[in-house]
């Protein structure tokens, strides 16, 4: 039987309640952080060409006026190959993080990671 | 207050226990369907009645209540879904928080039973919907519940000090 | 307490006015899929009674059927429904304006083939040939009144039938005053209106070197219909060699131009199915040339994964595989 002279709300309660909540922000940050089903959104003159996932390794080729070969690899985005101008695209090296982007501004091509995935309601064939 | 010792006594104090359970579960359920997406889904509100059950009834009342509170949502509110998740979840929460009462404070007894609730939601979503994705509804809930669950500990164990009812004997109580 | 309950029920009470029927049933030899927004649940169960109802009418198994009289009917004019006249004579001008690419008349071959029966087989040249001189569509007349006369030719409609089912699950949809739906005919696809949160239906085209849920690219479809011909549909192996169903009608042999699966969309069911079947005959270059002389929005897969695509599947199809590419 519990004593009436002790305190509803021990410090203990309080510890114990604040270490779960702090696990379970802890696991929040962690999992949120590494964010699955991203997406590679490939774009020329700001319409898309493709999407493909970021976790499987890939090459995409995009003609525009000049050419661009992006590589998928490790889950990481870059451009292997190139002909524009300046090449900045392929100085940019790889991205990997949410909302990254690489853009050929001369090929008007862009290709962003994004976090959603596509969803389908049915299958023609 | 003197809690009835003999079983038809106790029989209609768990009636009413029973009837507050309902009530409290068919708000949870309004207020859940706005807040989560899956219907079914709930904040666990009633669980203080079974909280409090096990302080004063023992387990089988305890689980009884839960079950009639489970089925009587889920008929009223014509979702089927939501009786997996309330049995699953309110046996899980129940089961946990009896092994632990007398061993840890009623506060303490009530987080763990409001994180097992949600937990085992969660993990009952993934597989109904198979979608693993589920699983980040996870940490947040966790949260919501160790808070709710916190303050219906309080209010428990304020409850049974002040009116003084006599919690019954658990075979490993140590206290 | 009551209060609490009182309130309860009253949030259940309310909704949308539509609800979402879903259904999933077998017809056609296939499985038909429909989610319908409607205010009753019957419309998804007429949706299959229609269906259920052109398959009694068009099938060429059925004894009762429009389509078995017709093919035994030893030369005699044949008294039909008029929506199997319709099918009919839409199928005749598609094989004529396609040059026979489309044949509504290839019963006889593909009985001999016996694709999906367990009689299913390689026959012989000197058979098919002679079967050949027996699928002229041109011999096929429909006459006022809904007269049908084969002379002698038999019919096989199975290349337009769930095409033509989606047309008329659309007149029945727009009858019963139906929100938006989306009714799968064995990859025959409408989807109507858009779903209820504004998104558009997005439809995968089945990628051909995967599963029958693997898909390698998306449309965003509304008021749409879409078909696709493949050929790993219904086919079978013998002696090491795998064997489509979608014959050429002009070799009796099943159509090898390199052509793995050719999508259609238009807001037509019926076009979609016949085109779609027509396209993978010609092969990518005659097929192309027709889709774009035609204005058939059509997506094209090879065998080495090449991509062709004319009209609206240009701009609004998008990949999402690697492993293919494009050429305009």
């Amino acid at each position: 039987m519990k004593n009436s002279d002790e305190h509803i709300i021990k410090i203990s309660d309080i510890v114990y309640t604040a270490a779960i909540l702090i696990a379970a922000l802890v696991i929040f940050a962690l999992v949120a952080g590494g964010g699955k089903g991203q997406t590679v959104v490939f774009k020329l003159d700001g319409e898309v060409l493709a999407e493909l996932p970021l976790d499987k390794d890939a090459t995409y080729e995009v003609q525009g006026a000049y050419t661009n070969v992006f590589a998928i690899e490790g889950s990481t985005l870059r451009v292997t190959e190139t002909n524009c101008p300046h090449q900045e695209c392929q100085k940019t090296g790889a991205v990997s993080a949410m909302g990254a982007s690489i853009v050929c501004a001369p090929n008007h091509v862009s290709a962003t990671i994004t976090g959603e995935g596509v969803e389908i309601d049915a299958i023609t064939g | 207050m003197q809690l009835p010792a003999d079983g038809t006594r106790k029989f209609v104090f768990a009636s009413v226990l029973c009837g507050i359970a309902l009530a409290l579960s068919l708000i949870d359920s309004a207020i859940s369907s706005a807040i989560f997406p899956l219907p079914g889904f709930k904040l666990g509100l009633a669980n203080i009645v079974s909280l409090f059950a096990i302080y004063t009834l023992g387990f089988s009342y305890a689980f009884l209540i839960l079950v009639v509170r489970s089925l009587v949502t889920a008929l009223l509110s014509g979702n089927v879904t939501m009786l997996f998740f309330s049995l699953a979840a309110g046996a899980a929460s129940i089961v946990v928080m009896w092994l632990l009462v007398g061993r840890l404070s009623i506060i303490k007894t009530s987080v763990t039973g409001s994180v097992c609730h949600n937990a085992v939601q969660v993990a009952v979503a993934m597989v109904i919907t198979s979608t693993p994705q589920v699983a980040y509804y996870m940490p947040i809930l966790i949260a919501a519940g160790t808070l709710s669950g916190f303050a219906m500990g309080a209010l428990c164990t304020l409850i049974i000090r002040r009116l003084k009812i006599p919690t019954i004997q658990h075979p490993w109580r140590i206290t | 307490m009551c209060a609490a309950i009182v309130l309860a029920l009253g949030m259940a009470g309310c909704g949308n006015a539509q609800e979402q029927h879903t259904s999933q049933s077998f017809v056609m030899d296939t499985v038909f899929d429909q989610t319908v927004y409607a205010d009753t649940v019957l419309v998804v169960a007429s949706n299959t009674q229609l269906v259920n109802n052109i398959e009694a009418l068009m099938s060429k198994t059925i004894p009762t059927s429009d389509i078995y009289k017709i093919n035994h009917s030893l030369g005699h004019d044949v008294s039909v429904n008029g929506e199997t006249a319709r099918v009919i004579r839409a199928s005749l001008q598609v094989a004529e304006q396609t040059e026979g690419a489309f044949n509504p008349a290839m019963g006889d071959i593909m009985q001999l083939w016996g694709f999906g029966t367990e009689s299913e087989n390689v026959p012989s040249p000197e058979r098919i040939a002679k079967v050949l001189e027996l699928s002229d569509y041109t011999k096929v007349e429909v006459k006022d009144g809904n007269l049908v006369n084969s002379n002698g030719v038999m019919l096989d409609l199975g290349g337009v039938v769930k095409g033509y089912a989606l047309d008329s699950l659309k007149d029945n949809l727009d009858l019963m005053g139906a929100g938006p739906a989306l009714v799968s005919l064995g990859g025959s696809i409408y989807a109507r209106g858009t779903k209820p949160d504004g998104a558009p239906w997005t439809i995968g085209v089945r990628d051909p070197f995967g599963s029958s849920t693997d898909y390698m690219g998306t449309l965003e479809l509304t008021d749409m219909c879409i078909s696709t011909s493949g050929s790993y549909e219904r086919g079978f192996t013998e002696g090491g060699v795998y064997y489509h169903h979608i014959i050429d009608p002009a070799t009796g042999y099943p159509a090898k131009n390199g052509l793995v699966s050719v999508s259609v969309m238009d807001e037509g069911g019926l076009e979609t199915d016949l085109y779609s079947t027509a396209l993978f005959v010609m092969g990518a270059e005659k097929g192309v040339e027709f889709a774009q002389e035609h204005e058939i929005s059509a997506l094209f897969i090879t065998e080495d994964k090449k991509l062709y695509k004319t009209g609206s599947f240009v701009d609004d199809f998008q990949l999402t595989d690697e492993g293919y590419y494009t050429n305009h």
